[in-house]
């Protein structure tokens, strides 16, 4: 990486095992967990994030920094390429791709976007594990999430009765 | 499976979240997953109501002539008595954020019906879904609403059957003190009584119609009732109805704080007289539109970084079936782009390239120089014309500080229409050719084919008038990447392949460039050629400044025009010659 131009602060994010990861506020800040500590000065020179592992941290920062919104001034002069404000159907592209993982990391993700507040990433994450239940049945939906049926036959009746408009 | 569990493994807050992606009746189906799950969907925030969840149920057999015009009746009822059943599950907490309805069909009258208010007169006996759920006590505060209709198109229908106007929305039964998004299809807004006088939508934040309609002052009334907190907007193929005196405005758009806009314009069917653009916080804009109608800045957007420009053309049909394409005139493409000389990234797409092109007794009249042109990426067709050289040179003359440069040269829809089968069948032959030359590589017979790419025909490349020869700051000093994308290359000796030997030789300060020829045989690529050509000319720039550094440096400023054209071929062939 080029050297970076002044007057932009940089955020060091620490995850558990060790690695550290010096980012731009604004990258961070699409973390309204992130956000918060900042803006409550709870984060003078670098900020501890548990429970989140370097391959995930990695990832999510590769998000924030593809999804932060760029202000007049760019870092272009330091780049190789040129990276503006993208279009938003040029986002979800990358989004398409970027979401190409297996189902741990993905869930990994989403505990992820979940801590530390990132709504995109949240919605992203969460919609793709939506299209893999949809338009499954039940069983298959409970052998895809290793979810036990641990219902007394009786009771799957009546809950089935409750919502009866459901499985109709 | 380590991983599989991993989702029962979330707090039941984070599952919820998830939950509220589902149709209703998925949701409220996860709570015969298992105990845990039981409690779960009834704490999600989201109504999703969904054509498309009910199987059968949900295909529009209105094609059909058996009774399939009742489809649509049935699920309006479907959908409003599962709604009802939805928000009145005894347990649910939490208030509903967002409401979504998402039909799926091929006709118009079957989403009417669905819907149970058409545009174009109320059905009394079926409910008008969107007012009631709207009126519904649990959605009177939602803060995102979407409408969508997915249209399946049946060929044997034509194209009638695809409408333009399917609801008939009233904006009083809007939430407009806490929505935040809208997002509609096919909707046709209605105008607010008393004129919309003191109406406000102050949450608003994002807004997408496509294929709506409205008149125009409420459409301009709805984005200034948006302010202060309005973002993003995305407009496609937009009618503005009324009477015809009213068509004759242009439509203005004032958003003080507006930062993505989108406006589309495909079908060509809007009657626009241009459109007037007071938008000084805008970041991202889109453009998708015929040349013909005007835009206008009122305000200089100065944090605007990315500009996306689609022009297209107009095929005008005269009586006696003849045919004309109308492209858009170079003064205008420049007027045009003279709107975004700010702008750091431009991507633009053009029918055919050369529209770009000014000549040269008007260059100082009709060019504009785009200083702050990071990176561009050009698209359109390109036919043998010469202009197309000179339309790629107006451009890095007017990029003085581009480091990023994009193209993509497209096959032309017009000359290629009638044989694109045989195209495909010979490009796949192509690539069996490929796959076996590849595979036996490192055989005895392909040594020399392999080695031995001298005459390659590289030498049969001519040079670019209008194009060689000329000095551009850019390349000098700033050009760093170029992509050339070809998407069908029939000839040697064409202007793609000319383009890419005009960067690989003059593109000095060069880190990348790549070429996506579309050929499928490896041994026919042209990058063979390409690295040659970069050889070639970084020895002789080599030579030059090692001669330079020895002579005057008046001999550096002879190296430029037709001489030094002459002179590189010169030492290009004495290269050969030593190796």
């Amino acid at each position: 990486m080029a050297t970076r131009e002044a007057g932009k602060k940089m955020i060091m994010l620490k995850s558990p095992d060790g690695m550290e990861f010096e980012v731009e506020e604004a990258v961070a800040m699409e973390s309204q967990t992130i956000r918060k500590m900042i803006e409550d000065d709870c984060a003078d020179t670098a900020i501890l994030i548990p429970n989140i592992n370097s391959k995930i941290l990695s990832r999510v920062i590769e998000y924030c920094n593809k999804h932060v919104p760029t202000t007049g001034a760019t870092g272009a002069a330091a780049s190789d390429t040129v990276a503006p404000a993208a279009l938003a159907e040029d986002l979800k592209i990358w989004d398409a791709e970027f979401i190409k993982v297996n189902r741990a990391t993905r869930f990994d993700l989403i505990q992820a976007a979940s801590y530390l507040n990132i709504k995109g990433l949240l919605d992203l994450t969460s919609q793709t594990t939506i299209d893999t239940i949809s338009d499954n049945s039940l069983e298959e939906i409970r052998s895809f999430l290793s979810t036990k049926n641990d219902y007394l036959p009786e009771e799957e009746q009546t809950i089935r009765r409750e919502n009866q408009w459901a499985f109709q | 499976m380590h991983g599989a569990d991993r989702l029962s493994g979330l707090s039941d807050d984070l599952i919820a979240s998830i939950i509220s992606f589902l149709s209703a009746r998925e949701a409220a189906r996860t709570s015969a997953l298992s105990r845990r799950w039981r409690p779960i969907w009834l704490g999600t925030d989201s109504l999703n109501l969904d054509s498309r969840s009910y199987g059968d149920l949900g295909k529009d057999h209105s094609s059909h002539h058996d009774g399939g015009g009742l489809a649509g009746i049935k699920m309006n009822y479907r959908l409003f008595s599962d709604a009802c059943k939805f928000l009145g599950t005894a347990g649910r907490c939490g208030r509903i954020k967002k409401l979504s309805l998402t039909v799926e069909g091929c006709g118009n009258e079957y989403f009417e019906d669905v819907m149970g208010n058409s545009a174009w007169g109320t059905s009394s006996d079926i409910y008008d879904l969107m007012t009631y759920l709207l009126g519904a006590p649990p959605l009177r505060h939602i803060e995102e609403l979407s409408v969508r209709f997915e249209v399946i198109i049946q060929m044997r229908l034509g194209q009638e059957k695809l409408t333009r106007c399917i609801y008939k929305l009233d904006p009083a039964v809007l939430p407009r003190h806490t929505l935040r998004v809208l997002d509609l299809d096919f909707c046709r807004l209605e105008s607010p009584a008393q004129g919309g006088a003191g109406v406000s939508f102050p949450c608003l934040t994002a807004l997408r119609l496509y294929r709506c309609s409205s008149l125009m002052q409420d459409l301009e009334g709805l984005v200034r009732a948006a302010a202060p907190r309005l973002r993003s907007m995305h407009i496609q193929d937009h009618r503005f109805y009324g009477p015809p005196g009213s068509r004759s405005d242009r439509f203005k758009l004032h958003s003080p704080s507006l930062t993505d806009l989108t406006l589309v314009d495909t079908s060509g069917s809007i009657c626009l007289q241009g459109t007037e653009l007071d938008t000084p916080c805008l970041r991202t804009f889109k453009y998708n539109t015929f040349i013909f109608t005007g835009l206008w800045m009122k305000s200089q957007p100065t944090k605007l970084a990315r500009v996306d420009l689609t022009l297209q053309w107009i095929i005008r049909t005269y009586g006696d079936n003849r045919s004309q394409l109308v492209l858009p005139r170079s003064a205008q493409v420049w007027q045009f782009l003279g709107h975004f000389r700010h702008v750091k990234a431009i991507r633009f797409k053009v029918q055919k390239i050369w529209c770009i092109a000014v000549n040269e007794d008007a260059q100082h009249e009709h060019l504009v120089m785009l200083p702050g042109l990071e990176r561009l990426e050009l698209e359109g067709f390109a036919d043998p014309d010469p202009r197309h050289a000179t339309a790629i040179a107006n451009l890095l003359h007017c990029c003085p500080v581009l480091r990023d440069l994009r193209i993509r040269i497209l096959r032309d829809p017009y000359q290629t229409s009638y044989d694109g089968e045989s195209n495909v069948a010979s490009s796949s032959s192509d690539f069996d050719v490929s796959m076996d030359l590849f595979r036996r590589r490192f055989s005895k017979e392909m040594v020399p084919l392999m080695l031995d790419r001298d005459d390659d025909g590289s030498s049969r490349v001519a040079e670019l008038p209008g194009l060689t020869g000329c000095r551009f700051n850019c390349l000098e000093n700033h050009l760093k990447k170029v992509t050339l994308r070809f998407d069908q290359l029939k000839e040697l000796d064409s202007f793609e392949v000319r383009l890419a030997k005009f960067f690989a030789e003059n593109c000095m300060g060069l880190e990348a460039l790549q070429i996506d020829d579309g050929k499928h045989n490896f041994l026919s690529h042209i990058n063979w050629m390409v690295q040659k050509w970069r050889t070639d000319a970084l020895e002789q720039r080599k030579q030059i400044i090692g001669r330079e550094s020895a002579d005057s440096s008046k001999q550096f400023r002879k190296r430029k025009g037709d001489t030094a054209v002459e002179h590189k071929v010169e030492t290009k062939r004495n290269y050969r010659k030593q190796t």
